[in-house]
């Protein structure tokens, strides 16, 4: 098994590379581990009181000390005279330990020696004392990724090890270990470092290496490695090696590409105004400068993301310079909330997968936003039928947007687009509804906010009062349906021919174009159907509600059911085009 | 998974050597940046352990290992350290033939007993036998130059257990080990992997430098640069491969073509293009994918002209079918493009697919759309 061993800085050959900072500064004392403290003072008790345990399992994310306290504590076991814990850093042992040529410290690489064979090996080897100091220690780093029959054959030894054996597991990934590996070890888990320490420490470094930098760049740099010290170490490193040992906030703010492109803000605007030549004006001007992509989208759905807390009021403490506060300021006070939350979710599912450097995945997702164009397979079944269905529930007023940017040519491009078979309806339904709809339904903005509600699927026999429980479950429909055809398949089949017709407190009267379908809900499968309808309505609307199938004739003079409409599709579209007349059954 | 992005091209297509060269550093062209931090690394002997090259293919990542390899192993190297390109270790480097520079790549010599190598078996990933090569090799002392130089072409391509394997070694490597790691995206790579490494990003290269390097640097006529670097998107190998090869070109054309006359045919026509290109898709995907591509790109020039914007190059018969149609249907025709080409790619019926795509373009009728039945270039 091949052991891996730390080289000191003292020992790499002048013409190889000089360490990275992230090995240079690996601590050497328990002092010196940032963040751990809890962790760290048990260790150190266990090595003073001369009782450490035969098995530990340190887990955390990266970065975070795992394999350097496995290191330490190693060190200070077997140290000539430890202080309170601490290894004295000047015994033949701790010199030997620090220059990475200790003998009592197996380093094993468990990612890469993962079989059964290679655990074999070790178990044998823990037979032999060790060579000088009282203990050997066996650091098994990513131990997550063992075999199972390696971990199985692991389980006796690391329960009842020879006295002068100790085994630190370390792992990113503790939830791959098995139980009966857990319960042998004594577990440590790692937190992320706060950012206070962080920062402590990359200041630490920074000094040390004589580095120079602008009040307030460590914290920059610190707040980019979320917690994970190997990487706060190593941008730092990489920050001066791009910009030299001095480094202004300019410097550290595009290293880290933290720099916020005026050209953000513009398509924010733009997705928010829906905007189409704007918006794509600006993704061209990105990509064209060679901006990557995905970075620009990702600062424009921050700032986007800022807009609604300052529109929500929770913006007291942004991370921006007062120019780019004051243009998102300007941006959230002319915009409302669903136009922002609808503007989020368009560019935050951007889905990049296949092409992750091409501008087009954006440009698809902001032109379907600005122009409403929702796929066909993800269009609501709620079509608006008939004039009037969309007329009984009342619409919130569209804010004034740019349907289209060349208003001039629009007229022209107007009558070939109500020929285009895949809107037989167009003629006779106004723009607007239908923009609206698709809209809606992408948007699904929060409750405070005034509802656009969608039409109801049904064109309704009577104009009658509807109270406010009605009007609500006939709004509800659709989701009542999706939520039944998931429950049970039969369920939302029939509910296709269904519609709320009363509802007197907690009973709803379904109605249903026919009257085997009454019969089917009410006794089919021990009432399985209906059951499934009810839980639908208590999905949907949180409510309980019992369920009274009726027959509604009414419902069927009112014409084929929109979502026979909707829901026939090329074929039908097709069958019509040729001149098929869809029949009433 | 487009046809002009497979990895290994990447590092074939270096950039231009020799005279032409002498205002881009190391022969980059478009990394002034990177090859700049990297120089000044090997200069004041700061140079990292490991390092991660990330960028599109094409964008020359492979290129920019080479010249780093070439740099620390050149025998006469210029005075900013740049690598001669002329001397015996420099060419042995750009030939791949250097025993100190292994280049570890899907299907190679693995370090088991039982299968030696993975070149005829139809890897499709890194495999972990190849990475513990990687880990005994490196523990051995260079031949020639004072360094071993390990390329990871590309990190994308390790198995899970590959990409753990490396861990410990790309943490620690001996004091003579180098490590580049060459990588599509960063975001998709190990957190683990990408924390332990020095990244570099290559970016794509802002349009008109790219036009102007392609002038410049490989004498390419300005009408056609033009065209190049508009297509590449920022990557100068790309642009070079492009113009490499001609029938990339022809296949574009007439993919285009084949768009101009489907917004205008009827229903069975459809079909019969949906068949054909089913058929084609069985033999040759990448030509299919490449052929959905250039239709994307076709209706992207329609969007743009749609929504009132000019500029870069737009194809004479977009522009006629924008005439002819409203941003919305660009955005429903290019939904539908990108919806099959993913279908496509998560290998359903691709004849079902196809032909669901032909129904979901849009049909243009009318007046100004008859402009398109003459294709006007």
């Amino acid at each position: 098994m091949k052991e891996l061993i730390a080289s000191d800085p003292a020992e790499v050959a002048p013409a190889a590379t000089q360490q990275v900072l992230y090995r240079k500064w690996r601590p050497r004392r328990f002092g010196d581990v940032y963040g751990q403290t809890p962790i760290t003072r048990t260790l150190r008790n266990a090595v003073a009181g001369g009782t450490p345990s035969h098995a530990y399992l340190f887990s955390g994310p990266r970065g975070t000390g795992k394999t350097t306290t496995g290191r330490i504590l190693a060190k200070a076991v077997n140290c000539a005279a430890p202080m309170e814990g601490e290894p004295d850093e000047a015994c033949p042992s701790c010199l030997s330990y620090n220059a990475g040529r200790a003998l009592d410290l197996i380093e094993l690489d468990a990612a890469s020696n993962r079989g059964i064979d290679e655990i074999r090996d070790l178990r044998e080897g823990t037979g032999y004392a060790p060579s000088s100091g009282r203990f050997k220690v066996y650091l098994i780093d990513e131990v997550h990724m063992l075999t199972d029959a390696a971990f199985n054959a692991l389980l006796k030894t690391l329960e009842e090890p020879p006295p002068h054996v100790i085994f630190i597991l370390a792992t990113t990934e503790p939830h791959k270990i098995p139980a009966t590996i857990t319960s042998r070890c004594q577990r440590f888990d790692f937190r992320r470092i706060t950012l206070s320490a962080t920062v402590e420490r990359v200041e630490e470094i920074g000094a040390g290496e004589g580095f120079e930098l602008e009040a307030g760049g460590y914290e920059l740099v610190a707040r980019e490695a979320t917690g994970s010290l190997r990487d706060a170490i190593n941008l730092l490193d990489q920050l001066v090696a791009y910009h030299g040992r001095s480094l202004t906030l300019d410097d550290i703010r595009s290293g880290l590409g933290l720099v916020v492109d005026s050209r953000a803000y513009e398509m924010a605007r733009a997705a928010v105004t829906r905007d189409l030549r704007a918006g794509l004006e600006a993704l061209n001007a990105a990509r064209d400068d060679g901006i990557e992509i995905r970075a620009f989208v990702r600062e424009v759905v921050s700032a986007l993301r800022l807009a609604l807390l300052l529109k929500a009021g929770a913006g007291e403490e942004l991370p921006l310079s007062d120019a780019q506060a004051e243009e998102l300021r300007t941006l959230a006070a002319g915009a409302q909330v669903a136009d922002i939350v609808a503007a989020l979710r368009a560019l935050g599912e951007v889905d990049f997968a296949g092409d992750a450097y091409d501008s087009l995945p954006a440009e698809i997702a902001f032109a379907s936003l600005a122009t409403g164009a929702v796929p066909a397979s993800a269009t609501p079944a709620s079509v608006p039928a008939a004039p009037q269905a969309a007329a009984a529930t009342p619409a919130r007023p569209a804010p004034p947007r740019a349907e289209r940017p060349a208003p001039a040519r629009a007229p022209a491009r107007e009558a070939p687009r109500t020929e285009a078979p895949r809107r037989p309806a167009a003629s006779e339904v106004p723009a607007a509804p239908q923009a609206e709809a698709p809209r809606a339904a992408s948007a699904a903005p929060p409750p405070a906010e005034p509802t656009p509600t969608p039409p109801a699927p049904f064109a309704l026999p009577d104009g009658g009062e509807v109270s406010d429980d009605l009007r609500m479950l006939r709004e509800q429909w659709d989701a009542v349906r999706t939520a039944a055809r998931k429950i049970d398949f039969k369920a939302g089949a029939l509910l296709n021919t269904g519609f709320v017709k009363s509802v007197q407190d907690d009973r709803v009267v379904v109605g249903f174009r026919f009257e085997n379908h009454v019969d089917m809900v009410r006794d089919a499968e021990g009432g399985r159907v209906r059951q499934a309808i009810e839980q639908a309505l208590s999905e949907a609307t949180g409510r309980q509600f019992t369920v009274e199938p009726v027959h509604w004739e009414e419902l069927q003079q009112a014409g084929p059911s929109p979502a026979r409409q909707s829901s026939g599709g090329h074929m039908v579209e097709e069958a019509q085009r040729l001149g098929a007349v869809p029949l009433d059954e | 998974m487009s046809t002009d992005a497979t990895p290994t091209d990447a590092s074939d297509a270096p950039a231009p050597s020799g005279p032409q060269a002498s205002e881009a550093p190391w022969g980059i062209v478009g990394h002034d940046h990177a090859v700049g931090a990297l120089r000044r690394a090997v200069e004041a002997g700061r140079l990292a352990h490991a390092y991660l090259f990330t960028g599109p293919p094409g964008a020359g990542k492979g290129a920019l290992a080479t010249r780093l390899a070439q740099a620390l192993s050149c025998d006469t190297p210029a005075e900013d350290s740049a690598p001669c390109l002329v001397c015996r270790s420099c060419r042995q480097v750009e030939a791949g033939e250097s025993p100190d520079i292994e280049r570890i790549r899907i299907g190679g010599v693995c370090d088991e007993s039982g299968h030696p190598d993975h070149s005829g078996d139809r890897s499709t990933r890194i495999r972990i036998c190849q990475v513990r090569r990687v880990e005994r090799v490196a523990s051995l002392a260079p031949f020639r130059s004072r360094r071993r130089i390990f390329v990871i072409d590309t990190a994308d391509d390790l198995q899970t257990e590959a990409a753990h394997a490396l861990l410990k070694t790309l943490e620690e490597p001996p004091p003579t080990v180098l490590l580049l790691m060459l990588a599509t995206d960063g975001d998709a790579l190990l957190p683990t992997i990408r924390s332990r490494c020095q990244e570099i990003a290559l970016r794509p290269m802002p349009a008109p430098a790219l036009e102007a390097a392609l002038v410049a640097h490989a004498g390419i006529a300005e009408h056609e640069a033009r065209e190049l670097s508009a297509l590449a998107q920022g990557r100068y190998g790309l642009a070079m491969r492009m113009h490499a090869d001609p029938s990339l070109r022809v296949l574009r054309e007439t993919a285009a073509e084949e768009m101009a006359r489907l917004v205008l045919a009827d229903r069975n026509e459809r079909f019969d293009a949906a068949e054909t290109l089913a058929q084609r898709w069985t033999r040759e995907r990448d030509s299919v994918l490449a052929t959905l591509d250039t239709w994307r790109g076709w209706w992207r020039d329609v969007l743009q002209v749609t929504a009132g914007l000019e500029g870069g190059v737009i194809s004479e018969s977009a522009r006629a079918a924008s005439e002819a149609c409203a941003p919305r249907d660009a955005v429903l025709a290019l939904q539908a493009i990108q919806r099959a080409r993913e279908h496509l790619l998560a290998n359903t019926n691709a004849q079902l697919v196809l032909e669901v795509l032909m129904l979901d373009l849009p049909v243009l009728a009318g007046k100004e759309a008859r402009g398109l039945a003459t294709p006007a270039g």
